[in-house]
């Protein structure tokens, strides 16, 4: 029941997000070596549990949080970058969490400035699209735990 | 960007008073690439230049293409609103008393895009009027493009695209959910009909319609052919029926066959003389 | 014109009020979570709009909702969701609960103000009508 998420569906839904939150126009493109030292990442709970991460470097991070907040990126703290970055793993899971089987919890995002994104050891890695936005790594990641049996 | 906030301001001013979009802070951006292509079709040195000629000659026919660059593309459910105030209040309670005893009811939407408009009226009929559900209704859409013709077949629309102006009651009783889009339910898209149609080139024989709308695309035609689709649209109009056309457009000049008629809003037009 | 943005991130608190102030509302109050947005409520006066994410810590949007449309004197104020949840049984729920409207995020600029003119707001004079 999981066969509606694919690479190409989020590779779709992270375009529109960059489109209505980064007033993106086309330069979200797939394909790249993912990677960056910016990570966030959401979990989603329920009849399917996993989590998804959102990964870039910090100058697109920086970038990002220029264009949500509407100011210069030297005026822009560490605070707001990763303020920005969390929402937008947020809106970037809510979306995946909704073509996912229900019910389920979407959790606050979790900003990983400091250390890594550690993946949980009982997850496994469903989905890995890597985007390259203005020349700057951008990628998602979708980890899978347990699907509730009657839906897997 | 060369256009000046001072610019930017006078242009949302324009796009508001002639077509009720309300263009945002963040669609500055937009001037350059929407304007440029009008600067240099005029042999003007740039956008500035452009806004400079509408400023000093306030020409309507570049009102006209200045207005429809900045707001093209805005295709969405309940376009402008008030035009779908006074369906509601006032156009479909007197055609339906009026239909009542023949039971048919036929709308045109002829410039039909990706199919948000007729479907919106689709959804405004069954749920305020629902006693016309059994009706016999020929709810048409037209477009110049059968690439729209076909994604309004389809009924299925983005995140993006089923926020724009879909109210939320709606949208939970009309659409399902398919991956990440939105499709509107069979029983929806059943009612309906999409066709591909050049306004401009003879018309197929059509029925005669209680409600035809014209929004938005006359713009894309020259004084003429304005006119030819006009009285076009006037002969295939029940001779009570009502003409929409966009809230930024005008007959005036185009065709007399027409007269303007206000409510809850918004203007329409009737055939002259037969009400 | 008054509106309470109520969302746990800055960014989006920020991107919201923006496109407020862009069509005229003059007055704009945030709040963190649901909780806060109560206090503003209590302390504040009442806005003409709220526009509320959902999934927020300490208070939550649909509890924000249950708990407003408890008090008579809060019910003129339009509710508005604004988040990123989408199953249509949620929606539902939060429309029965007693928001007026709904946004699903991500949303663009225009798609906010086509929803604040569905409830009527004048973008001339950034009022409710």
């Amino acid at each position: 029941m999981t066969s509606d998420l694919n690479t190409e569906t989020i590779v779709e839904m992270t375009q529109e997000v960059w489109t209505a939150l980064l007033a993106d126009d086309g330069h979200l493109r797939p394909g790249g070596h993912g990677g960056g030292a910016m990570a966030a990442s959401i979990s989603i709970s329920g009849v399917w549990n996993g989590t998804a991460c959102l990964t870039c470097s910090e100058p697109a991070a920086r970038h990002a949080a220029a264009v949500m907040f509407g100011m210069s990126q030297a005026e822009i703290t560490d605070e707001e970058v990763h303020d920005a970055i969390g929402e937008l793993i947020n809106v970037v899971g809510g979306n995946i969490k909704g073509i996912l089987p229900g019910p389920t919890e979407l959790s606050l995002p979790t900003v990983h400035a400091d250390e890594p994104f550690a993946v949980p050891t009982d997850l496994e890695l469903g989905w890995e699209v890597n985007f390259t936005w203005l020349d700057e790594p951008v990628g998602v990641t979708v980890w899978t735990g347990q699907v509730d049996p009657a839906f897997a | 960007m060369s256009a000046v906030a001072t610019d930017f301001s006078y242009l949302q001013q324009l796009v508001l008073n002639r077509s009720a979009i309300v263009l945002s802070d963040d669609k500055e951006y937009l001037v350059e690439s929407r304007l440029s292509p009008i600067a240099r079709e005029l042999g003007l040195e740039g956008v500035d230049a452009v806004l400079e000629r509408l400023r000093l000659t306030r020409e309507r026919a570049l009102e006209d293409r200045v207005v429809e660059a900045m707001t093209t593309n805005e295709t969405l459910w309940f376009r402008d609103v008030h035009p779908f105030n006074a369906l509601r209040r006032t156009v479909f309670p007197e055609i339906i008393a009026r239909r009542a005893p023949y039971r048919q009811l036929a709308v045109w939407s002829a410039a039909s895009s990706s199919g948000q408009e007729l479907y919106s009226i689709t959804m405004l009929l069954a749920e305020s009027f629902p006693q016309v559900m059994d009706w016999h209704l020929s709810l048409h859409g037209t477009d110049l493009s059968s690439e729209m013709v076909n994604k309004a077949r389809a009924g299925k629309y983005t995140t993006l695209e089923i926020n724009r102006g879909l109210p939320a009651t709606m949208m939970v009783r009309n659409f399902d959910r398919d991956g990440s889009n939105y499709v509107l339910k069979d029983e929806v898209r059943r009612m309906t009909t999409f066709r591909q149609m050049n306004l401009a080139e003879p018309w197929p024989t059509l029925p005669k319609y209680d409600l035809i709308l014209i929004r938005n695309v006359l713009i894309y035609f020259d004084l003429p052919t304005r006119k030819k689709i006009l009285e076009s649209a006037a002969r295939c109009l029940d001779p009570n029926g009502y003409l929409f056309i966009g809230s930024s457009e005008t007959m005036m000049g185009v065709t007399d066959v027409f007269e303007a008629a206000t409510a809850d809003g918004a203007t329409f037009y009737r055939l002259k003389g037969k009400q | 014109m008054k509106a309470l943005v109520v969302d746990d991130s800055r960014s989006m608190r920020t991107i919201v009020s923006r496109i407020l102030r862009g069509v005229g509302v003059e007055e704009i109050v945030q709040a963190e979570n649901g909780q806060e947005a109560i206090q503003v409520l209590e302390t504040g006066g009442i806005p003409d709009i709220a526009l509320v994410d959902w999934h927020m810590p300490i208070m939550n949007g649909y509890e924000f909702v249950c708990a407003a449309r408890k008090v008579p004197e809060w019910r003129p104020m339009t509710i508005m969701m604004v988040t990123t949840e989408n199953e249509h049984g949620q929606i539902v729920k939060a429309l029965a609960a007693g928001a007026t409207e709904y946004l699903i995020k991500p949303f663009t600029p225009d798609a906010l103000v086509d929803k604040l003119s569905l409830l009527g707001l004048n973008p001339l004079t950034g009022a409710l009508s």
